[in-house]
């Protein structure tokens, strides 16, 4: 799929960057960030895809742009020469770290944050380009400890783009990310404190984790135990998060025990439950 | 009566406590009674007519040390205090657990730290904690003079760990407790907390 690079105004940002190495505070060994771009060289005016890369410490994690209970999303804050612009990073789906009954998402192990780059229409042929950018994360074990790194990368502008090293990791981790997959479909009921979403069209694919996208209602700590219904679809019963309701849609992404995750949107079916699941839920 | 009927009441009313118990706005807060580090009683019903402050706190976090390091949180305490706020601050992490201290090296810690909080609490069983659904550090919420809640959430509008961010972020805390002063309607009655997870 085609992502347009979005107006990032703070990519032109003069940069004062001296380089900084990564950084952790305390005692923690440090996450490491490097940016890896798919391309050696650019066309001017195509635009080209790169990553974040963080390789995290073992026990450690870093976190999704919806980092849960507690935590702060990585943040890439580019500095680009003139002309050029970084799309939002694409977030890969994330995995449940869940602690003392409270839960984040994020990331453990190495995750590769895709971002696409929009070069000018116009460089002179041959000049080389340094991206740069100020990546800062936050890292939790049991403790968690800011950290930041300043990121490069070298590529030059050519009359057919040339790939790099990194074309393949890079490629891999947008064949990765979450997509839509139109024959599948998410609706939600409740009774009360319960939440029942029900998935059509999955088929043989056993859903895992629902991550909202959005909003307070799932707590990120709840308990979801996936069944079997009837003709492909599949449940969960999910306790609503106390206090909180559900919206009239829910994006989100599916976490599938195999293959692609998904994003889906869950859309809220206002009929009553009935009286047989009333009694369920109350058991 | 049978004996199962008897343990599903129990368990109906056990799940109804639960599902009232999170602290909400425009809700009444959780009630509690506990000894604070000087070996006081604390108990929110004490407080009714004046505006209470809870704040959740781990001092080994990194977005509690943004606050505390530069003396930000501690000029908040003293401000708010002073109008005759009274300001609580918790610990409900578990034995242990990072940010676990007794009530003697929490003691020190708040002399050094100048602290100007009304008392500590050290609520390691986590049942606070859970009762008001403080789930990072810091977390806060507002109790207005009639024992309802009228802020939970983050201390102000910039999630980051970065002491350079307090200057032209909104405090929350602050501003609802000026508007409810001021008789108005509190502009920001929730916002989503950030911080270190509490270490229940």
């Amino acid at each position: 799929m085609w992502t347009r690079c979005r107006c990032c105004s703070r990519a032109v940002a003069l940069a004062a960057a001296l380089a900084v190495a990564a950084k952790a505070g305390g005692d923690a060994p440090p996450v490491r960030a490097s940016l890896r771009v798919a391309v050696a060289a650019f066309t001017p005016g195509e635009p080209f895809d790169a990553a974040v890369e963080l390789v995290m410490p073992p026990g450690w994690h870093t976190y999704w742009i919806r980092p849960g209970d507690a935590g702060l999303p990585t943040e890439v804050d580019w500095r680009l020469p003139p002309g050029f612009e970084a799309g939002a990073i694409e977030w890969p789906a994330p995995e449940r770290f869940a602690q003392g009954g409270l839960a984040s998402y994020g990331y453990a192990g190495q995750v590769l944050l895709p971002v696409r780059i929009c070069p000018p229409r116009e460089w002179p042929a041959g000049e080389p380009v340094e991206l740069v950018a100020r990546v800062r994360w936050l890292q939790c074990r049991e403790a968690c400890v800011p950290g930041e790194a300043m990121v490069t990368a070298r590529v030059v502008s050519a009359s057919a783009a040339v790939s790099s090293a990194d074309a393949e990791a890079v490629a891999a981790a947008r064949r990765a990310l979450p997509e839509r997959d139109p024959s599948v479909r998410a609706k939600a009921r409740w009774d009360g404190a319960t939440l029942i979403v029900q998935v059509d069209g999955l088929r043989e694919r056993r859903p895992r984790l629902f991550a909202p996208l959005e909003g307070d209602a799932i707590p990120p700590a709840a308990a979801q135990v996936w069944s079997r219904g009837g003709e492909g679809a599949w449940t969960v019963r999910i306790p609503l998060a106390r206090g909180a309701s559900f919206p009239s849609t829910l994006p989100g992404v599916l976490l599938l025990d195999e293959g692609r995750p998904l994003t889906l949107e869950i859309v809220a079916d206002r009929r009553r439950v009935n009286a047989e699941e009333q009694k369920e839920n109350r058991r | 009566m049978t004996r199962p009927f008897l343990a599903t009441l129990a368990m109906l009313a056990a799940a109804a406590t639960l599902a009232r118990a999170e602290a909400t706005p425009g809700q009444d807060a959780p009630a509690f009674q506990v000894r604070d580090t000087q070996g006081r009683s604390q108990a929110l019903a004490d407080y009714k007519g004046k505006y209470v402050v809870l704040e959740w706190t781990n001092p080994d976090c990194p977005f509690v040390k943004k606050w505390y390091t530069g003396g930000a949180m501690q000029e908040l305490q003293k401000a708010l205090t002073a109008e005759g706020v009274v300001w609580l601050t918790i610990n409900s992490g578990a034995p242990g657990k990072q940010g676990h201290r007794t009530a003697e090296r929490w003691n020190e810690l708040a002399k050094q730290q100048n602290s100007a909080a009304t008392a500590l609490i050290i609520d390691e069983s986590g049942e606070i904690g859970r009762a008001y659904g403080a789930k990072t550090t810091p977390h806060m919420f507002v109790i207005g003079p009639d024992g309802k809640v009228i802020y939970a959430g983050a201390i102000d509008s910039k999630p980051s760990a970065d002491p350079a961010d307090i200057p032209g972020a909104v405090n929350y805390v602050k501003q609802a407790i000026g508007e409810a002063k001021a008789g108005k309607v509190v502009s920001v009655p929730s916002a989503r907390p950030y911080g270190c997870s509490v270490k229940y």
